[in-house]
């Protein structure tokens, strides 16, 4: 099948994939097969590649090539795009997560927006596994959402300058976890005591745009334990 | 570069920090790693320091010293061979002026003041065969989020993998080579070429050019200018997607926030204009205060402005080589 794209220069080094079609789902799933199909080619003039949900951001040397040479390049590799081989298959990863307290200070609050008491909320966000959609900032952050999630819950106000590794956010109707101390302006939920990203492993993040994040709910007491062991989020085995 | 090791000692020559402003190891940091979310970062005023690199014949991207806005004092205890770029100020060793945009040597002992800056706001030392770091993802360079990199502070020590000992010459510290690198000035208004962003058409193209105010808020992340907030005709939100260094960004929050190598990858601000790659080596030397204009261009005259300067940079390198090569001191 082919992709349709609407393709512009992005900056002098740039340029934008906007991807069309019906749906949502659609867009993604395209967007997500063409970012695959491009990293694998390696064209030689390519720096790097930004997918998220219905755009492909490349950013590519000039010395190697133009925007109307990468774009006529990006159009064909759309033209012949075989979503369903691009795609790598799904896998599950169980984030264990202390809700509420110290760990998701905007727990209450969230629940109260959204007509929930805060065991309600907690239920309903560990009740089906979220789509990574995407990986990107700040380092190895998973943008995920669910289709049976369909809210819009606005962010801080102020944006807190620390937000703790591990903490599980919400702002629309997606949610992320903060890989790493950031600054951040997203609803802190609550916080798995899982490492996610190693900057000394051969990957960086274990995750990534098509897999799965199930919450299940921990108490204090396994959060410390887990918290000691220092492990990492990993796929289900 | 290998020039002579000292025979008879038996410790690395090194430069000792007498006193340190905002001073950093930076290379040209981790492009390609976008699937990860990491940003790219590394050195804000990337001809300078390429430049600084090619002058004592290193590869351009090898780890330098980059200093903000301030003053830092360096103690040699060999003879290096340096190369110092970026903003307007008279270094000097023992007191006395050394050259700028041109390679010399620091004589063993001496010391090498850089002063704060007169225009401009980042200073660039190359050393010859570049300064220790331990890289991450093949880069040195400081990432707030990674937690990675080396600010110097007083005391500290970087051993060099090389010095010049054994080359003598009586004029030390003065102008041995004159490469005829271009030097570029800072005005207190820097003009920032442009190209059209995704969202110019939601915007009155005139209400855009500035002048803008430089913050003292801005940071790696971004610069943020201040002045009247441009109304966007469009109330759509934008889905965050890929977004490239250099975006000039309208937040609700007013004025402009141009993004620079630090970016976060995503963004869902609309993007009227996108800096050029050579306008943002200009950003990197603004100072709090500066005005900004913007000034449209088109990408074709920027992919030829960008290509010209990486062909002058070529060309340098390839004097310094010959030059340095000449004296002995690259092998």
């Amino acid at each position: 099948m082919s992709a349709r794209l609407e393709l512009r220069p992005y900056g002098d080094t740039g340029l934008l994939a906007g991807v069309l079609g019906d749906d949502y789902e659609s867009r993604w799933r395209t967007t997500q097969a063409l970012a695959v199909a491009v990293r694998e080619a390696r064209p030689s003039w390519l720096v790097d590649l930004v997918a998220t949900y219905d755009h492909v951001f490349v950013t590519f040397d000039p010395g190697g090539s133009d925007h109307a040479g990468v774009q006529s390049w990006l159009e064909q590799v759309g033209e012949s795009l075989d979503e369903a081989a691009a795609m790598p298959e799904a896998r599950t990863f169980r984030v264990p997560v202390l809700f509420g307290g110290e760990s998701g200070p905007d727990l209450d609050d969230v629940a109260d927006e959204l007509d929930l008491s805060a065991d309600a909320l907690v239920e309903r966000l560990t009740a089906g596994p979220w789509r990574v959609r995407f990986v990107a900032s700040p380092v190895g952050t998973p943008f995920t959402d669910r289709t049976d999630w369909d809210v819009s819950i606005p962010r801080m106000k102020e944006p807190r300058v620390a937000v703790p590794p591990g903490s599980i956010a919400v702002s629309g109707s997606q949610s992320i976890i903060y890989p790493v101390k950031s600054p951040g302006g997203w609803r802190l939920l609550g916080r798995t005591p899982l490492r996610l990203v190693d900057p000394v492993a051969d990957e960086f993040v274990a995750y990534r745009a098509g897999d799965l994040l199930e919450y299940v709910p921990i108490d204090e007491d396994r959060f410390a334990e887990l918290e000691q062991q220092g492990a990492r989020l990993d796929a289900e085995s | 570069m290998t020039a002579h090791h000292p025979g008879h000692e038996h410790e690395p020559p090194r430069i000792t920090v007498e006193s340190a402003g905002l001073a950093v190891v930076q290379d040209l940091g981790r492009p390609g790693h976008g699937e990860q979310g990491i940003s790219i970062n590394g050195a804000s005023d990337r001809g300078s320091a390429r430049l600084a690199n090619a002058l004592v014949g290193n590869d351009v991207g090898a780890p330098l010293l980059e200093t903000a806005g301030s003053a830092t004092t360096l103690r040699f205890d060999a003879d290096t061979l340096v190369a110092i770029t970026g903003a307007s100020a008279q270094p000097t060793v023992a007191g006395r002026a050394v050259p700028t945009y041109d390679p010399f040597i620091v004589e063993a002992g001496a010391t090498l003041e850089l002063p704060t800056p007169e225009r401009g706001w980042r200073t660039y030392l190359a050393v010859a065969g570049g300064l220790p770091g331990e890289p991450l993802l093949g880069s040195v360079a400081p990432d707030s989020m990674l937690e990675v990199g080396r600010r110097l502070s007083r005391g500290d020590q970087l051993e060099l993998s090389s010095c010049v000992c054994g080359f003598r010459h009586p004029h030390f510290g003065q102008p041995l080579w004159r490469l005829g690198a271009r030097r570029p000035s800072w005005p207190s208004t820097a003009v920032v070429d442009v190209t059209p962003g995704p969202e110019l058409d939601e915007f009155d193209a005139s209400a855009l050019r500035g002048p803008w105010q430089v913050s003292p808020q801005s940071d790696q992340v971004g610069l943020r200018a201040e002045g009247p907030t441009p109304k966007r005709s469009a109330a759509t939100e934008i889905l965050s997607r890929g977004v490239p260094v250099g975006a000039v960004q309208v937040p609700p929050s007013g004025g402009l926030l141009v993004l620079l190598y630090g970016r976060l990858l995503t963004a869902g601000y609309p993007v009227p204009y996108v800096a050029t790659t050579v306008s943002l080596d200009t950003l990197g030397q603004v100072r709090p205060g500066d005005e900004l204009v913007l000034r449209v261009t088109d990408e074709p005259s920027a992919v030829k402005q960008l290509l010209g300067v990486r062909r002058e940079l070529a060309e340098v390198a390839e004097r310094a080589r010959t030059a340095l090569g000449a004296s002995g001191l690259l092998s």
